[in-house]
């Protein structure tokens, strides 16, 4: 579904991706994972068409997108939890929600079905349907952030950095969540995360990157037995 | 002022007859008041949008003395003109976006966006006055220039047409700001322009239609102000000043805060040219819109969170 080849990415004389190759297969929740700085971000940013990248190619669909337009792209069926969430904070809830739909004709005329799915699957979001994006917690404003890029009824989601900033309890229940739509609604998704044990427990397959370059890839059951990944990101066993 | 009903239905007393002013003036300063808030709406619009054009009141101008060609020239009644004063007026908003403003709110240069617009305003105003010289030109007809009568009331028929005119601007676009998906996204741009790109939208071709509603709000104002009054071309001060007012006073970011800003300057205006004489009119009214946002800075009917 998603095919990255290659990619060189930099800011102006700073490089920060080096050949990054990764694949994402319909069905499959894969795992991008690495430190703070490693690049993770760029990445997001360059396969939703908000950074053009130095050489190299993104296939989405068997279609090449890395010189298209944002909305090109993410009219495609690419959509987005943004890092930081980007929620507009003077709509409310609905709106933000709505404005998810905005992106196809397909997903403005299902709008009001995808809506009600998406209160069912975050009840607390219905009772603050009214409130303004800025008041809401955390926690909540994640729920929106994912609530919002489901909206969009798309082909293949992005979740970068999810976990940021939420409370170690809200954020199994929110991996919990992911797995729940990759698996119940059979959503393709790239989740993007620092916590990386936990990310592992849920994807299928996962890369590690740092320092702008692709380390480590494989099935996410036998990465979290790798040596590597036990020393660097699990503080040893 | 005071027609002769108002007197007969005053005429137990002195005290009631004051009384009967007031209302009758009260009830005419919120119909003035839709004026204002037709003046302010497509500022208020553009504050949501993220900047301020500061060029607002000229394009009114400018849209009158359109009119007032039509009107001269061809003898085209002022209401119909607005079929072809509109679109030309919006023609003119979609190039000066998005060959010229657009470079600057692209980048979030927000600032050169006032200073632009400001020397836009001044090329306005001072082409009209090169074409039609300083002097007071006006589109008012005579069928226009009466007066109605209802109980006690007297009220001059353009001050209901102008406020029909605003409530049902209004009204719309309310509407469509908040219940459209093509609303919503204009109003997300400015909020955070690669978010909403993210869903689809495109800030660049929200900001050339964004201007386009603004211009065709404006080119319906300058119209409709021609019609009720007399305008020249320094006159666009006047109808970026006081629609200001009213926006601060609302509170931005709402087209019904905006309204009814607008319906309180108006209010303000015509009670004040009445208790302290029209040469301080405007003083008092800008002075009591200065006190009342003292008290609440993020204006009257915004509520604090």
């Amino acid at each position: 579904m998603l095919e990255v080849n290659q990619l060189n990415v930099s800011y102006g004389e700073l490089q920060v991706l080096f050949d990054v190759s990764l694949m994402v297969k319909k069905g499959e929740l894969v795992a991008l994972l690495g430190p703070n700085g490693a690049g993770k971000t760029t990445f997001t940013k360059a396969v939703i068409g908000l950074l053009k990248p130095k050489s190299g190619s993104i296939f989405f669909l068997g279609k090449r997108i890395e010189n298209l337009p944002t909305p090109d792209i993410t009219k495609m069926g690419i959509a987005i939890v943004p890092e930081g969430r980007r929620l507009f904070p003077l709509m409310t809830v609905k709106e933000n929600l709505l404005i998810g739909a905005y992106v196809s004709k397909e997903a403005r005329t299902k709008a009001k079905d995808t809506l009600n799915k998406v209160y069912t699957l975050f009840p607390r979001l219905k009772e603050r349907e009214n409130q303004l994006a800025k008041t809401l917690s955390g926690g909540e404003q994640q729920m929106l952030a994912i609530g919002r890029a489901l909206m969009s009824l798309p082909k293949l989601l992005i979740l970068d950095e999810p976990s940021l900033g939420l409370a170690p309890s809200l954020v199994l229940t929110m991996l919990n969540t992911i797995k729940k739509l990759n698996e119940g609604e059979k959503l393709t998704i790239l989740l993007i995360e620092q916590n990386v044990r936990a990310a592992l427990q849920i994807a299928d397959r996962g890369y590690v990157i740092e320092n702008g370059r692709v380390v480590l890839e494989g099935e996410a059951k036998e990465m979290l037995k790798e040596e590597y990944i036990k020393k660097a990101y699990m503080g040893g066993d | 002022m005071i027609n002769s009903s108002l007197i007969r239905l005053a005429a137990v007393g002195e005290l009631s007859l004051n009384w009967l002013i007031l209302f009758n003036l009260s009830f005419r300063g919120l119909l003035f008041g839709g004026f204002i808030s037709l003046a302010a709406c497509g500022l208020s619009l553009a504050f949501q949008l993220g900047f301020i054009n500061a060029a607002h009141g000229d394009m009114a101008v400018l849209s009158a003395y359109l009119s007032w060609v039509l009107l001269s020239i061809f003898g085209i009644d002022p209401f119909i003109s607005l079929i072809i004063v509109v679109p030309s007026i919006v023609i003119i908003g979609f190039a000066l976006q998005k060959f010229l403003l657009n470079r600057f709110l692209l980048r979030g240069l927000m600032d050169t966006v006032i200073i632009i617009t400001f020397s836009i305003g001044m090329v306005i105003q001072n082409m009209l006055q090169l074409i039609f010289s300083a002097d007071f030109k006006t589109l008012m007809q005579p069928y226009i220039m009466q007066a109605l009568s209802i109980g006690f009331l007297n009220i001059p028929l353009t001050y209901l047409i102008n406020f029909v005119f605003a409530l049902v601007l209004f009204t719309v676009l309310h509407f469509f700001f908040t219940k459209t998906f093509a609303g919503r996204a204009f109003r997300a741009v400015p909020q955070d322009s690669e978010a909403a790109m993210m869903f689809g939208v495109k800030p660049e071709v929200a900001y050339i239609y964004g201007m386009g509603i603004m211009a065709m709000t404006q080119a319906i104002f300058g119209v409709l102000m021609g019609i009720s009054y007399v305008f020249a071309p320094s006159s666009g001060s006047t109808y970026l000043l006081l629609p200001l007012g009213a926006i601060m006073l609302g509170g931005l970011g709402s087209l019904k805060r905006t309204f009814i800003g607008g319906l309180i300057i108006g209010e303000i205006l015509i009670l004040s040219g009445y208790f302290f004489g029209a040469q301080y009119q405007y003083i008092m009214c800008h002075l009591i819109t200065l006190i009342l946002i003292l008290f609440k800075p993020e204006g009257l009917l915004v509520k604090r969170t």
